[in-house]
């Protein structure tokens, strides 16, 4: 019986060591990136009109109204910018100082186009708005979520929303200069903060740049406005 | 100049009532007007509230911190050390006051007198880089912003808050940040944001912003 529990306790032993081992070897994050998406949504346009023809005694010209600025009592002038005697203008002056990125070699973002504009009620296709690059001197895993996301079931902004929703941002990774398949699969971006999901991996050693193709789903009730999305990738170490 | 023209209406006024083409009484009157031309006073204030500098560059493993030329009330939107390929949010970089008379308000312009010019010679795109948001405690480093674009008025705007400033054709609508429609006086605060490109050369960059304000 001793055996037995000796045993069991050896191989639970056993067991957390190696499962630690693995915790650790996944929380090897080596860098991560911020990247940020502008959604720009946009009320349907009219697909046609017609030209109605004018009523019996109804013009069928529009008038143009006159519009009158003048802004002076006597009527003569046109309006002009006058300069002012003192106090119109003030000045401020912005500096900064560049540094480079010291972990851009291991993971950095490569914008394109990164403004999408989209319709409401419609699924907009967007064919790598911007590139990924990872290199890391072991094997390694690239994983993505939502910035600012949970699980703790509140709603999130649009577009990645939070979880159990679906985002309605999703990604298909290809090689750069090739555009993703008709069929192919998009995965909605996770939106319930860390650990994510995995975005591509590569071996030790491998430097690598992957085109993220986007398809973004706008809701009809969902406002026209100006959104921001943006996407955390990770680089881990594996 | 109000006093002029009077004066002029009283002179006008003189020589109708002294002008003598008869020797009888002449009696005559004179109409004088006057407009009074609309006046405006604009100041602009960088870092205009403690707290002031900037926040962001989230993952480049530097804390971003405003830069020694920044000081309260005065002095540089100082942005410090900012990471090549990040985005930072500057808090209260500026407050725009303005005064005016004008019963229909005024417009306040913004423009960049040149691009961001390193002191090695490179210069980096005023409307890549920098933005402007109205102030805002919800403002980041990610929140919609507007560009600052550069001056089509080369050579006019003098650096750093000249005055009696004249437009050929005013400032363009493209650089218009705010307006108002009453008079009085009134304050309008802003944020930057600035956007390091991934390929910017390291080095201190400096650029002017010149705030206009206009009666409408």
């Amino acid at each position: 019986m001793r055996k037995y529990a000796v045993a069991t306790f050896f191989f639970v032993a056993v067991a957390l060591w190696y499962s630690a081992k693995t915790v650790l070897a996944i929380s090897s994050i080596v860098t991560f990136k911020e990247v940020p998406l502008t959604i720009i949504v946009v009320a349907p346009s009219p697909v046609a009109f017609m030209h109605l023809p004018p009523s019996p005694g109804q013009s069928s010209s529009l008038q143009v109204a006159s519009i009158s600025s003048y802004d002076t009592p006597m009527g003569i002038l046109p309006p002009t910018i006058i300069a002012q005697s003192a106090g119109q203008q003030g000045a401020v002056p912005v500096k900064f100082l560049t540094k480079p990125d010291p972990t851009s070699t291991y993971l950095h973002e490569i914008p394109i186009n990164t403004t999408i504009t989209a319709q409401q009620g419609t699924t907009t296709y967007v064919t790598c708005p911007y590139e990924m690059y990872a290199y890391y001197t072991t094997p390694y895993n690239v994983t993505d979520w939502g910035y600012g996301t949970t699980s703790t079931g509140t709603t999130g902004a649009f577009p990645i929303l939070n979880y159990p929703q679906a985002s309605d941002l999703a990604f298909v990774v290809t090689a750069v200069g090739v555009p993703p398949a008709a069929n192919a699969t998009y995965t909605n971006f996770s939106n319930s903060g860390s650990p994510g999901q995995s975005t591509f991996t590569g071996t030790a050693g491998e430097k690598q740049t992957q085109c993220i193709n986007l398809k973004l789903t706008v809701p009809k009730t969902q406002a026209v406005g100006t959104y921001e999305a943006l996407i955390q990738y990770n680089l881990y170490s594996t | 100049m109000r006093r002029i023209v009077l004066g002029l209406g009283l002179a006008i006024a003189a020589t109708l009532a002294c002008g003598g083409y008869s020797d009888a009484e002449q009696n005559g009157a004179a109409k004088a007007t006057w407009k009074v031309l609309p006046s405006i006073n604009a100041s602009v204030t960088p870092n205009y509230q403690t707290g002031f500098g900037p926040q962001g560059g989230t993952g480049s493993g530097s804390t971003p911190a405003a830069g020694s030329a920044a000081t309260l009330d005065g002095g540089y939107v100082d942005f410090g050390t900012v990471v090549a390929g990040y985005q930072y949010v500057y808090k209260y970089a500026a407050q725009v006051k303005v005064m005016t008379n004008d019963a229909l308000g005024y417009k306040v312009f913004a423009e960049g007198t040149s691009e961001f010019t390193g002191t090695l010679g490179s210069t980096v795109p005023m409307d890549s880089v920098l933005f402007w948001m109205l102030s805002s405690s919800a403002n980041t480093q990610y929140s919609n912003a507007t560009p600052f674009y550069t001056t089509n008025n080369t050579g006019d705007i003098p650096t750093n808050g000249g005055n009696n400033l004249t437009f050929a054709s005013g400032p363009p609508s493209s650089t218009l940040i705010y307006s108002s429609s009453s008079q009085g006086t009134s304050t309008q605060d802003f944020d930057y944001q600035i956007r390091v490109p991934d390929t910017v050369a390291q080095d201190t960059f400096t650029a002017i912003v010149v705030y206009t304000a206009v009666a409408n």
